[in-house]
């Protein structure tokens, strides 16, 4: 049987279910939110990590000149080299479910059923791959584009030539990170299906293993540049070099820094629902001072009355675990099944991690009883005389602040206005908890839209070095003027530029390999290109052999100056060129750089060709854009010439904002669950304020004031805090903007971003507020009005 | 999932509950210090009893120096008319108010030295205290209001101090409406339920301010006649009232006016009168 001391405790659980409720679902939000966070995290940890691992991934991947197997050979005999494998890349367009003409990659492989590096997860169909016939890469891209197993995909080749090939399974790449959602779609053929396709079947791309050291990005270094030293002297150009350690998936930095902004978040959620256990508790022992004082009067003493209440906080925090741990533990797996799909790998099944458990155990049992003490111990210090003989309307008269004086010299508002005003600011400590749960939730809330914006921000300034409205690659070099004036007939075309787009190596001064560099080369005059200059000047007419070059130069070369001389090797040429300039690129690793199409026509030996245009049309409107795209697709393919894509500047736009806008969503849901516990705060301490003030209302009542009226204060009151606090959340919310920006752009583009802001946060946030100030007063406006006369009068 | 929850969160439950335990366990001998009884001192001494109430106008003096002797088995009415200062006393008497000046003796317990907890366990075992506005947890059952303090002071064994509750509500005839809420009950009801509370440690003091002064006369007639019962049984009961028709019901008046003490009376004796 449980003591009376016990009893009291569930009975005050009990008697107030709101009340209740609602502190039980402020913990269990902070407590979800943490639990759901640590779950995807220890699911990316262990499967994306484990999947990763499990598909031996390459430590190296080298695109160089087509070669035969006995480059293969060569290089797996190398002391440093585990496995070498061969493949092959090659571009055809595809019809997609909705009958539009796609680009896909299709790689050939020696034999897919054996692959050794970087094998791939059958995810449907079967895992033996056929002459003529393809598995296709399971990804978004894939759903996108449509094909599923049975389907027979019409490519159509280079020369013009159709080809039907059946879909016989789906597997999914491990590896691949961000491309699964960016890039073309994939398929797997073999190398007999590349000959019949019309396709050189040599390899052009070199995947490698290390023997040693597989997680030493040092090592992994060295080997490469021991192969590519060795593929230079055999007279090949290395065009692309990735390196990866073998235990680390390439998203993982980014995963994680995005995890951490998330649990930065959850862990905020339980420290503002930390506060709103701090209200309530310091609310139900004012409530309760009496009835403190009269277990004192009959022999309590404080550490007793602490320990009861320290009690019914531990209630609270085992109810909240027993609705937050299932709920995380769903919303964990969900949460890391969508990563997934979107990074590309397979979870090993739902389960329970115990650490998270623990860690919420902790966080709910440990949180709350801290939040709660300070208000414990003070109530448990409560005189009986003070309790039995407090008076049962409190008389703030006495203790005035100047906010109390300021409002008390306000003048021509109505009383009821003014009662609620005054009342805002009865409780300031209670006011001001309340107060930066809201303003944090709201700052977050509001926050988020602008690393949207300034992540777009971003976006557009890289953008704006490829300013073009439709984008278009054609299978190899045409004549600039030919397909210049073809495009340009078009109506709604204005001009057409050729630019060249190539790759070249930066030599050290001993010729060894510092790395490979991509080179734009638009026209001398073209005006599709608005950079950033970090230094020095842009490309101008009269120049040659001059270039511009990204930040990224000055991690690897600090002495860079306007001036300095790089020397690059294209085409087995080496040549030095001036930089004349530093632009600001994405802060991305890679080295880019700019130079003037006939100084890499003339290095290319391509002069007056071009297989890369921009086209700028009249209009920029998206759909024009669009509408061109198709048009251009149709006249170059009726002429003859083999277009291997054709996309609007505005699709490209959106592909990758729409990979942002999910970065965005998953941290939105943070932003909701933190304004949630701010809302629940509001409705908790509009609760208690009413609680305490019955003896008030049924005075009010006595002298004539209806419902309506009694409504009105309590909901005005609602809106004046939630005001107060969108006022300040518009402050707060800049250096939050701010953080949250530099550290997801700093995930994402290895580079900070610049603060950016939105309107959308701001007017979304004040709606939502405005609704959640008048829905969280609805329910104690309702209770207030509802009173009787003779029920508040005998309120104890 | 559920088990693997439980199997977490229960054995962490397991684990905090016997912390909780030892935090709320009594320290019987620790809180109140008290010298041996002297066989000749009265049962209840006040020395010089000084009240001063801070105000924005200086200090109000409430009590102003009362000292009076109580001997054990005693019924004491505390007389006066409102704002006499009977109330302060009474809240010096229990120790619910802290004395400015002079001294409380007890049964050898130095009353006035002890502090909040002290005074909250010595009140719990010595004293049983009411009041007009009876107190009562209204979230609890009349049998927890009664057990309460048994819980809080732990006199009796679990079982014990249910029995005991039991017998207690069955001498103030309530015994049928144990499991009842307060706010199922009466006010008369409710003051025997609170009488019950205060018998629930044994006391040898109750001390009552204004028990009956919420009630109609009838039943704060059975009220009265409860309180002489217990005196009758061995018990000291204090009493204050501003009502006068009661003064033969007690053995021993003290009369305040004014924050002193201005006419004690034991029955049967001659007038006591003070300057």
């Amino acid at each position: 049987m449980l003591r009376p001391r016990w009893r009291k405790v569930l009975a005050d659980l009990w008697e107030n279910k709101s009340r209740t409720a609602l502190v039980v679902a402020s913990i269990a939000i902070g407590v979800f939110a943490v639990g759901m966070i640590a779950g995807t995290y220890l699911y990316l940890l262990e499967d994306m990590q484990s999947t990763y691992v499990g598909s031996n991934p390459s430590n190296i991947r080298l695109i160089t000149d087509p070669f035969r197997s006995d480059l293969i050979d060569t290089l797996g005999r190398l002391d440093s080299v585990q496995a070498v494998e061969g493949r092959r890349t090659v571009k055809v367009r595809a019809l997609d479910s909705k009958g539009k003409w796609t680009s896909l990659e299709l790689i050939a492989v020696e034999d897919f059923s054996q692959m050794q590096i970087n094998h791939l997860l059958l995810k449907t169909g079967v895992s033996t791959l056929a002459d003529q016939q393809v598995i296709m890469e399971s990804n978004k891209k894939l759903d996108r584009f449509g094909a599923a197993v049975g389907d027979v995909l019409t490519l159509e080749l280079a020369d013009g030539t159709r080809r039907s090939l059946p879909v016989v399974g789906t597997a999914q790449d491990q590896t691949g990170g961000v491309s699964n959602m960016v890039g073309n779609v994939k398929g797997y053929v073999t190398f007999k299906t590349l000959e019949w396709l019309h396709a050189p079947s040599s390899y052009n791309t070199l995947y490698i293993t290390v023997r040693e050291n597989a997680t030493d990005p040092a090592h992994i270094q060295a080997v490469s540049k021991e192969i590519q030293d060795k593929l230079v002297k055999g007279g090949r150009t290395v065009y692309r070099e990735e390196r990866y350690r073998s235990d680390e998936h390439p998203m993982s930095s980014l995963i994680q820094a995005l995890l951490g902004v998330m649990f930065f978040l959850g862990v905020l959620v339980v420290f503002l629902s930390g506060s709103l256990i701090s209200n309530t508790i310091s609310a139900l022992l004012k409530l309760q001072q009496r009835q403190i004082g009269v277990m004192k009067l009959v022999g309590a003493r404080s550490n007793q009355i602490i320990v009861m209440y320290i009690a019914l906080i531990l209630i609270f925090g085992g109810a909240a675990l027993l609705v937050s741990i299932p709920l995380s533990a769903q919303a964990a797996y969900a949460l890391a099944a969508f990563a997934g799909t979107m990074i590309g790998f397979t979870l090993q099944g739902f389960r329970v991690f115990p650490l998270v458990t623990t860690l919420q155990i902790i966080i709910a049992l440990l949180v709350p009883p801290l939040a709660g003490l300070l208000p414990i111990f003070k109530g448990a210090r409560t005189t009986v005389h003070q309790a039995i003989h407090s008076t049962a309307i409190s008389d703030s008269s006495k203790h005035t602040s100047p906010i109390d004086r300021l409002l008390a010299g306000i003048r021509g508002l109505s009383r009821p206005l003014l009662i609620s005003l005054r009342n805002t600011f009865r409780q300031k400590g209670r006011l001001a908890l309340t107060l930066l749960t809201l303003t944090l939730g709201g700052a977050i809330f509001i926050a988020v839209f602008n690393v949207q914006e300034a992540l777009n921000v971003k976006i557009q300034q890289s953008l704006k070095y490829f300013l073009a409205d439709v984008n278009l690659d054609l299978d190899r070099n045409y004549r600039v003027e030919q397909i210049a004036s073809l495009v340009e007939s078009i109506p709604g075309v204005d001009r057409v530029e050729g630019w060249q787009i190539g790759s070249a190596e930066v030599l050290n001064d001993d010729k060894s390999v510092a790395g490979n560099i991509t080179l734009f080369a638009p026209p001398i005059e073209s005006d599709l290109v608005e950079p950033e200059l970090l230094g020095g000047r842009w490309l101008q007419p009269g120049d040659s052999n001059a270039i511009t070059v990204n930040e990224s130069y000055w991690k690897d070369y600090p002495d860079l100056t306007p001036g300095s001389t790089i020397r690059l090797k294209i085409n087995d040429r080496e040549q030095d060129w001036q930089v004349v300039g530093i632009f600001q690129y994405t802060g991305a690793e890679e080295y880019y750089a700019f130079t003037d199409y006939n100084s890499l026509a003339g290095a290319n030996k391509t002069v007056g060709r071009a297989s890369t245009y921009r086209v700028v049309t009249t209009s920029h409107d998206p759909a024009l854009q669009r509408e061109i795209a198709v048009e251009i697709d149709n006249l170059l393919q009726a002429r003859g010439i083999k277009v291997s894509k054709v996309e609007a500047g505005s699709t490209t736009v959106q592909t990758v904002t729409d990979y942002i806008g999910i970065l965005t969503a998953v941290l939105l849901v943070m932003a909701v669950l933190t304004a949630l516990v701010g809302s629940i705060g509001l409705a908790g301490t509009l609760g208690m304020n009413v609680m305490e003030r019955t003896r008030e209302i049924g005075v009010m009542r006595a002298i004539g004031a209806f419902n309506q009226i009694i409504m009105r204060l309590v909901i005005v009151e609602g809106l004046v805090i939630g005001m107060l606090s969108y006022a300040m959340s518009m402050l707060l919310c800049l250096p939050i903007s701010s953080l949250l920006s530099n550290v997801v752009s700093l995930a994402i583009f290895n580079a900070p971003a610049q603060l950016a802001l939105t309107y959308k946060g701001f007017v979304i946030w004040l709606l939502l507020v405005v609704a959640l100030s008048v829905v969280a007063s609805m329910v104690p406006a309702r209770n207030a009005s509802r009173m009787t006369i003779r029920e508040v009068l005998a309120y104890e | 999932m559920l088990r693997e929850i439980t199997s977490i969160f229960l054995p962490a439950l397991s684990a905090v509950a016997p912390v909780l335990q030892k935090l709320g366990a009594t320290d019987f001998e620790s809180h109140v210090v008290t010298e041996p009884p002297d066989p000749n001192a009265p049962f209840l001494r006040l020395s010089n009893l000084v009240k001063i109430y801070p105000s924005a106008q200086g200090g109000v003096t409430a009590l102003k120096g009362v000292s009076a002797e109580v001997g054990r088995g005693e019924f004491v009415g505390i007389l006066g008319r409102s704002g006499a200062g009977k109330s302060t006393l009474i809240n010096m008497l229990t120790g619910v108010d802290k004395l400015n000046e002079g001294e409380i003796w007890m049964e050898g317990t130095p009353v006035h030295t002890l502090n909040e907890d002290q005074v909250a366990f010595w009140r719990g075992n010595k004293v049983g205290v009411i009041y007009q506005s009876f107190e009562l947890m209204p979230s609890l059952s009349l049998l927890d209001n009664v057990m309460l303090p048994m819980d809080f002071c732990d006199l009796y064994r679990r079982g014990e101090s249910r029995e005991r509750a039991m017998e207690l509500l069955r001498q103030v005839e309530l015994q049928d409406h144990a499991f009842k809420l307060p706010s199922a009950i009466s006010g008369g009801q409710q003051q025997r339920v609170a009488i019950a509370r205060a018998l629930a440690n044994n006391p040898p003091l109750i001390i009552a301010d204004e028990p009956t002064g919420s009630l109609d006369s009838a039943t704060a007639e059975i009220i009265v006649e409860l309180f002489e019962k217990l005196v009758d049984e061995g018990k000291t009961v204090i009493l204050a009232t501003h009502d006068h028709s009661m003064d033969d019901r007690f053995s021993h008046t003290l009369t305040m006016d004014d924050g002193m003490l201005v006419d004690e009376k034991h029955a049967g004796s001659s007038e006591e009168q003070y300057a």
